[in-house]
């Protein structure tokens, strides 16, 4: 048996979210059963099935190092200050 | 042709062979819910005994029409009707092939018996697509729908049990050997059934359609390295009301709501 991750997609603009795990013998079986499993009630109109060993775990430790240091989450306030001056500029007389 | 008027005893023979093999084999299958052999599994084999429910309601809407059309959905009395046709009538008034009735114990055989009665399935709805009954080839259309994914559930997983492990292959092969003559009879000629091919109800004689079946099977069959022996048919009599020794409790257990009261409107 192999291991499926499943995700599914709505129509529209929201992303592939995962739905969860199954097994299977091979993809034929594993496309049957996790349309019987997580779309019988439309719950996506896209199914992707990726089999688990196709999937790469990042090492925990190259994940984040540094993620103690405040100033690398910017907020966006001193980007969006300076764009709003660059539109007061773009509008005045010339 | 088409579209007036009652349609011939033959016609009604040939829509209540196919409705009670529905019915039957809906019944049985979903008794599987909750105790399949893992939860996908489970999930597809109920949703597919619940496609079977709903083909033999249709056929019986149909049979309950008796060539009207125009009766709406809502209607209390057409809804009665066929709760009549499908939980009302005496075993003697069935026409199921005893495959449909067997109870099949194991799960291998619930399994075998899917395989072989969807592929059986198709060749008969095919046969009905251009069908002289009103409003059976637009049904017949629809239904081949649902049919497909049957088949794309029944074929692998027969092939990855015939050739997956000795235990695996002895199972489907021990299941095989017992079905397969009762399958056989999914094929018995009913009653004025000449007549109902030169009306344009069906568009073969059921030995025809027999042989579409073997020849599919034969094929899948083949490709997993199993030849059947083709065994002669047990439970000829089926299509004209003899009862196969399953049918009584299969009748109890499905019935059991509806006789305690008939008129009830759900």
């Amino acid at each position: 048996m192999k291991r499926y991750e499943v995700f599914l997609k709505k129509a529209g603009k929201d992303p592939f979210e995962h739905a969860g795990s199954m097994d299977a013998p091979d993809d034929e079986l594993a496309s049957v059963w996790a349309v019987q499993t997580y779309v019988r009630r439309a719950e996506g109109d896209q199914v992707w099935l990726v089999r688990r060993e196709h999937i790469i775990t990042v090492d925990p430790d190259l994940i984040a190092p540094n993620a103690d240091q405040p100033h690398r989450h910017n907020d966006g306030r001193y980007l969006a200050e300076r764009r709003r001056e660059l539109r007061r500029n773009a509008s005045a007389p010339r | 042709m088409s579209g007036t008027g009652a349609f011939s005893p033959a016609a009604r023979e040939i829509i209540l062979a196919l409705a009670d093999d529905e019915l039957c084999i809906g019944q049985h299958q979903t008794a599987w819910v909750g105790v399949g052999p893992f939860l996908e599994e489970d999930l597809a084999f109920i949703s597919i005994a619940q496609d079977e429910l709903a083909h033999a309601r249709a056929l019986f809407r149909l049979v309950a029409a008796n060539g009207d059309p125009a009766t709406g959905e809502a209607d209390v009395e057409r809804e009665r009707q066929i709760d009549q046709l499908a939980m009302g009538r005496s075993p003697q008034e069935f026409r199921s092939s005893w495959l449909a009735e067997d109870a099949c114990p194991s799960w291998a055989e619930a399994f075998v018996r899917h395989a072989l009665y969807d592929e059986a399935e198709a060749v008969r709805w095919e046969a009905l697509c251009h069908s002289s009954v009103a409003g059976l080839g637009p049904l017949a259309g629809r239904i081949l729908v649902e049919e497909e994914f049957h088949r794309r559930h029944a074929r692998p997983m027969l092939a990855r049990l015939l050739t997956g492990t000795d235990e695996s292959r002895r199972r489907m092969i021990e299941a095989l050997e017992r079905l397969l003559p009762l399958a056989r009879c999914l094929f018995e000629p009913t009653v004025g059934e000449a007549e109902a091919v030169a009306a344009g109800v069906i568009e073969a004689d059921a030995a025809t359609l027999e042989g579409r079946w073997q020849e599919r099977l034969r094929d899948q069959l083949a490709s997993s390295g199993y030849e059947p022996a083709w065994p002669d048919p047990i439970g000829w009599g089926g299509r004209r009301g003899e009862r196969s020794a399953d049918f009584a409790a299969l009748y109890t257990e499905m019935r059991a709501v509806y006789v305690l009261d008939p008129l009830a409107h759900w």
